[in-house]
């Protein structure tokens, strides 16, 4: 079975995910790793270049990250071969002429078992599958786009406040801070959480309108509703003001010193305990469950 | 300038939704249905551009049973101009493809400038059909668009990106697909409801379109059951927080 | 007296009467057509209440005399008392001087008396006046020259008066059969030989013409209330005090709201009209005191003035319609969005101006009309449409607070002899939760039969009614009212105020008329049968918050009173002195709930600073600060977690003080069985 892997590049590097797909592949056949080269390569054109090989090659699966960028190419890919197309899955497996996906639907509300007849394309999430033992990088084959007629990239518009983090309404890591962290100093704190764990920043409404955080950061009823699929809730009571706004999280930790706070009646993870004591320790846990330990 | 909004009518996100008896399908009895988010935000867009420049547009279509008419009115009430819906038999089963196949030859007819489409219906999350339309269009398409300003000789695109937007120019036409942004969808104003109340929502049939691929759903059930979570209370905290480290990447696979 | 009109003076005082009364009826008239350009809303039934009213209210200065307004108010009343008594003089003075005539009574001894008396009063409150003005004046106070001009016009006429009488006593004007003014003679005023009778004809007709020059000022002044506050007092509404107007056949109407002054009601024009600026409004307004663009005396001031503007324009061409009252503010509408309806200034109005109904007339303009809510009130009132509640919790999941209580829904108990209305806030806010419960236990407790409707219930509409949304209220009211008809249910309790005022007092518009109790009414009265048994607690001191929507709203300030006091150890503290009928406001009524508040201090932290100050004043915290309602229980958490005493201060709801120490006395009974239906 002829397997292809799209790969996409971050800093020169390959994604993590990449390689963990290149991994999966070579477990379930024969695997060839593509890249498109060049920058702000738009969807149509990525698509373009890849159907003209896959035509001539006719792989059975093509797999790609579910990053933003891959579900885009993948989605117009599927489209242009007419062939079945699996979003964001967390798991595959193949037999019997079909690949079969896990995925979320329905906002997260249900898990469903989705099946398609080869040859298919499916996007995977992050995380789904481990990196190849002793960690070789694969060998990436660049195709080379064309352009779009009717669409040129212009520039890049950083947001104003960037710190390169990620967008708080589509995050899928979330780490947010109540008034249980005191005041605006904690944040340093917060943030090396979130760093390591690639979260966006959210907030309590305590906390913005004490104005230790931007209004933006406002998660509940009157900010922002999220459905990441983590959400780590730090000194937050969890007043339905707030609750509102993310109770649709996929996991919810909660840490807060009081162990009567509604917060953990709504976490699937909680931690009773000092906040201040927790982030450090956590932080350093990361690291360490992320490097693999 | 004409904008055509593709829409679908999902179970609203406030809506608990139950997986049926035999694991395929969800109880749909009871369940509030309403315009995807994404979607909402993708005719707010459409909207605020018909704000600013007052001759503009707003066309919105949708795919699916009789009661898909109730999105369409919803759209109509918060602003949109006029609703074309894609009904008759198959239309509830229509795959991506077969959906996006119909909504081109729509399309064709109406011949609007801009096409928008939520970047992702939040029933099955798939976020297939746009694409699939710019594919079936000829049309280049751009995701994740959270804003559009008319410039000289077509449309600038605001495409999010980690740390802020890719600006990309569309000369000709395009088929967006839409990304939450600040602007929330806006509530109707009171005459806008009673005015898509009595608007005529024309139809168009689905018979005879292409539906190349389908998939199948093998099994859907509910997510573990919220609280009664596991709470680490005593002990050290760095110990605590290794534990933690460790159930949420082997256990819920979220690290 | 015989008036010093003879001959030409009886011709130049028809002259200036003419010219005094002609310009007031000139401008009167004016001002009448502008005030008809409000729409035509019917305030004649219940007559009986409105004589009553006429007669408390404006008679006897019921509303001016009230803590803490006490000595401005009586001065006030001497003044208006005053002018009632001299009034009937002054006509009497005219009537003679013009046609010779006197008024029945007018040469009694017991008028003579009376007029000389509140003549002196009059000048003592006008002294009074002007010292609060020149040296205390009150804060919020509006000071404009109108205030002196009309000061000094009542001052001379006062003085006039008294110096007519004296001059015209020492010149032996007085037949000798009449009573003497008694305060004209105490003066006693020696006169050169000659002069009595010049000065009096000179005080008398600066007397006169004072009271003519009055009466052209009047319509030009603030102190036009004097004449219009007789009818706004008689056209004060009589719908409960927390009942919003009804809109009929809203799907029919063309425009929604206050599009135009022509949507106001004349009786809301008559209003602006009638403001006397004393300020008390703004005085006692929680958005106001905490730093919001919100001032309610403005805002009736507002609409006054832009009627005079365009009161013209209106009337020449009937098509048109104006500035939308709503954007004439000077803030604009995020004065409009402040406001918690909280009735603090409808309280204290002193001449029944609805400040409430004008914002509200504003809101749904804004909300209805042209979908401008704030975002976040968009957000809850879709959220109430799609799910049944503001906060856009799971509908399904509105019962699950009463999973393995034993608590029955009505489906599975028909024959329940009350609906616990159990509102939203309970159902979904886990805190609120503990207080439904607490309800639970004490019903069960007592034996009373109960149901509740689970997920057959949705939000009651108050908060979509408030911001505005007349609309989403008449669908979420008709809804609740079918499913009541259709389990027909009689006797409804809410621990929720806002659904309590809602259900009591806004569904009989739409035919939903039902025996309503507020929850800790009903505990009341079980305490009272004895049909509850509350056992010992420790002894704790518990501030009590009165809820906007039990109190000024309802006027249930003592039964809550009277259940924090049946319980054992408890001992009640006032949050002086923003108590009772002058309760201050949690910040979360009027929608206000579910929208962002960024502007001044928040009001529930204002509110929590006012029990600490209560508390140190008394010389010692209370422990907990209960309230009957929902939003003040969470608004108080919130106040309290923000200034960090959570720990020593903790909000409750009185239900779960009295739950706590419940036993089941009527438990011999069965709990909660159902009761024969008569």
């Amino acid at each position: 079975m002829k397997i292809w892997v799209i790969a996409e590049k971050k800093d020169g590097a390959l994604r993590r995910v990449s390689k963990e797909l290149a991994a999966k592949a070579a477990t379930l056949g024969d695997p060839t790793v593509r890249a498109v080269g060049g920058e702000h390569v738009d969807p149509a054109a990525a698509a373009a270049a890849l159907a003209e090989r896959a035509t001539a090659e006719s792989p059975d699966l093509i797999l790609f990250g579910a990053t933003p960028g891959g579900r885009d190419v993948a989605a117009r890919l599927a489209a242009r071969l007419k062939r079945p197309y699996l979003s964001e899955c967390t798991d595959l497996s193949v037999k019997a002429g079909h690949v079969e996906g896990s995925r979320a639907m329905y906002a997260g509300k249900v898990r469903a078992r989705v099946s398609a007849a080869l040859p298919a394309i499916c996007s995977v999430r992050p995380n789904a599958f481990p990196l190849a033992d002793g960690g070789a990088e694969p060998d990436v084959k660049d195709v080379t786009p064309g352009e779009t007629p009717g669409l040129t990239f212009v520039r890049f518009e950083p947001t104003a406040s960037s710190t390169g983090r990620v967008a708080l309404g589509d995050a899928r890591v979330i780490v947010s801070g109540g008034r249980g962290l005191k005041g605006p100093e904690a944040w340093a704190q917060v943030e090396a959480l979130a760093d390591v764990l690639g979260a966006a920043l959210g907030a309590s409404r305590a906390v913005t309108d004490a104005g230790w955080r931007p209004n933006e950061e406002q998660v509940g009823q009157t900010g922002k509703t999220v459905t990441p699929d983590l959400y780590i809730a730090l000194g937050i009571s969890g007043a339905i003001q707030h609750l509102a706004g993310m109770t649709s999280s996929k996991v919810i930790v909660a840490v807060n010193k009081d162990p009567d706070a509604d917060i953990f009646k709504v976490a699937d993870y909680g931690i009773v305990g000092d906040v201040f004591e927790f982030l450090p320790a956590f932080t350093e846990a990361v690291k360490q469950a992320k490097a693999g330990a | 300038m004409r904008f055509l909004v593709c829409i679908k009518q999902v179970p609203d996100s406030t809506t608990r939704v139950k997986v049926a008896a035999g694991g395929k399908a969800i109880v749909t009895d009871g369940v509030t249905w309403s315009i995807s988010p994404y979607d909402e935000y993708a005719i707010e867009l459409a909207l605020e551009h018909k704000d600013a420049v007052p001759d503009t547009v707003v066309s919105v279509i949708s795919v699916g049973g009789p009661r898909t008419k109730d999105a369409l009115r919803q759209a109509l009430a918060m602003g949109c101009d006029d609703a074309t819906i894609i009904g008759g038999d198959g239309a509830d089963t229509l795959g991506p493809l077969g959906v996006a196949n119909a909504l081109a030859a729509a399309v064709t007819d109406i011949t609007p400038d801009l096409v928008l489409c939520g970047k992702q219906a939040s029933d099955d999350d798939q976020g297939f059909v746009g694409p699939a339309l710019a594919v079936a269009l000829g049309w280049p398409h751009v995701a994740q668009v959270t804003k559009i300003v008319s410039v000289a000789g077509g449309t600038e695109v605001f495409k999010e990106t980690d740390g802020g937007h890719e600006v990309w120019k569309a000369t000709g036409p395009v088929v967006l697909t839409v990304q939450k942004s600040d602007k929330e969808p806006r509530y109707p104003s009171l005459p806008g409801i009673m005015k898509a109340k009595k608007k005529e929502i024309p139809e168009r049939s689905v018979a005879g379109v292409d539906d190349p691929v389908k998939t199948d759903i093998v099994s859907l059930e509910p997510p573990p059951s919220r609280g009664g979570g596991r709470i680490l209370k005593d002990g050290d905290m760095k110990a605590n927080a290794a534990e933690l480290a460790k159930l949420l990447r082997d256990e819920a696979k979220v690290l | 007296m015989t008036p010093p009109t003879s001959g030409l003076g009886a011709l130049v005082l028809a002259v200036v009467a003419f010219l005094g009364f002609g310009a007031f009826t000139y401008r009167a008239v004016r001002l009448y057509r502008y005030l008809r350009l409000g729409w035509n809303e019917d305030r004649t039934e219940h007559l009986g209440r409105r004589i009553r009213d006429e007669l408390v209210i404006y008679l006897l200065q019921r509303k001016l005399l009230k803590r803490p307004y006490l000595i401005r108010g009586l001065a006030h009343a001497f003044i208006f008392w005053g002018f009632l008594v001299i009034t009937v003089g002054t006509t009497d003075l005219l009537l003679s001087g013009l046609v010779g005539l006197r008024m029945p009574g007018a040469e009694s001894g017991f008028f003579v008396w009376a007029v000389d008396i509140f003549a002196a009063l009059v000048l003592a409150s006008i002294v009074l006046a002007f010292g609060r003005r020149l040296f205390f004046r009150p804060p919020r106070m509006h000071i404009a020259l109108d205030g002196y001009i009309i000061l000094g016009l009542i001052a001379t006429l006062m003085a006039s008066l008294l110096l007519f009488e004296n001059a015209g006593l020492a010149a032996g004007f007085l037949a000798v059969d009449q009573t003497p003014p008694p305060l004209a003679r105490l003066l006693a005023v020696r006169y050169p030989a000659g002069l009595a009778g010049g000065v009096f004809a000179a005080a008398w007709w600066v007397h006169v013409v004072t009271v003519l020059g009055f009466a052209a000022y009047l319509p030009q002044s603030k102190h036009l209330h004097i004449v219009t506050t007789l009818p706004n007092v008689f056209f004060r509404s009589q719908r409960p005090r927390g009942a919003l107007r009804f809109v009929d056949k809203i799907e029919e109407q063309e425009t929604f709201g206050a599009a135009s002054l022509r949507d106001l009601s004349w009786k809301q024009h008559l209003d602006g009209y009638t403001c006397t600026e004393c300020g008390r409004c703004s005085d006692n307004c929680p958005a106001l005191a905490t730093g919001k663009a919100l001032d309610p005396q403005k805002i009736v001031l507002d609409l006054r003035n832009l009627l005079l503007q365009e009161g013209d324009a209106l009337l020449k061409d009937p098509t048109a319609t104006g500035t939308p009252p709503a954007h004439q503010l000077a803030s604009k509408p995020e004065e409009l969005w402040s406001c918690t309806t909280c009735a603090a200034c409808v309280e204290q109005c002193p001449v029944t101006i609805e400040h409430i109904d004008k914002i509200v007339d504003m809101r749904r303009y804004l909300t209805m009309q042209e979908a401008a809510a704030p975002p976040e009130a968009q957000r809850a009132m879709t959220n109430i449409e799609r799910a049944g509640n503001p906060w856009g919790e799971a509908a399904a999941t509105r019962g699950d607070w009463a999973e393995g209580l034993g608590v029955p829904t009505f489906a599975e108990r028909p024959d329940a002899e009350y609906l616990y209305f159990v509102g939203c806030a309970a159902s979904f806010d886990r805190r609120n939760q503990r207080v439904a419960k607490a309800l639970a236990t004490i019903l069960q407790a007592a034996g009373t039969s109960f149901a509740i409707l689970a997920t057959e219930e949705t939000c009651n509409g108050d908060p979509a009614r408030r911001m505005g949304n007349e609309y989403l209220w008449q669908t979420q009211a008709q809804q609740n009212i079918d499913t009541f008809t259709r389990y027909k249910v009689r006797k409804i309790i809410a621990s929720c105020p806002h659904c309590f005022n809602t259900i009591a007092n806004e569904y009989p518009q739409l035919g939903g008329t039902y025996e309503v109790v507020h929850a800790l009414q009903l505990v009341q009265d079980l305490i009272e049968e004895k049909k509850i048994a509350l056992g010992p607690g420790p002894a704790e001191t518990v501030a009590y918050h009165d809820p906007c929507y039990l109190g000024r709203h309802n006027g249930i300030y003592e039964d809550p009173r009277a259940v924090l006091d049946a319980i054992d150890g408890v001992t009640r503290m006032e949050i002086e002195p923003h108590h009772r009928e002058r309760g201050f406001c949690c910040g979360a009524g009027g929608g206000r709930m579910w929208m962002e508040e960024k502007v001044g201090q928040r009001v529930n932290h204002r509110r929590v600073e006012q029990i600490i100050d209560a508390g140190a004043a008394r010389g010692g915290q209370p422990a907990k600060v209960a309230s009957g309602c929902p939003f003040c229980l969470i608004m108080l958490d919130e106040g309290v977690g923000a200034k960090g005493i959570g720990d020593s201060l903790k909000p409750v709801d009185v239900l779960e003080l009295v739950a706590a120490r419940v036993t089941r006395e009527g438990a011999t009974k069965g709990a909660n069985m159902p009761q024969a239906t008569p």
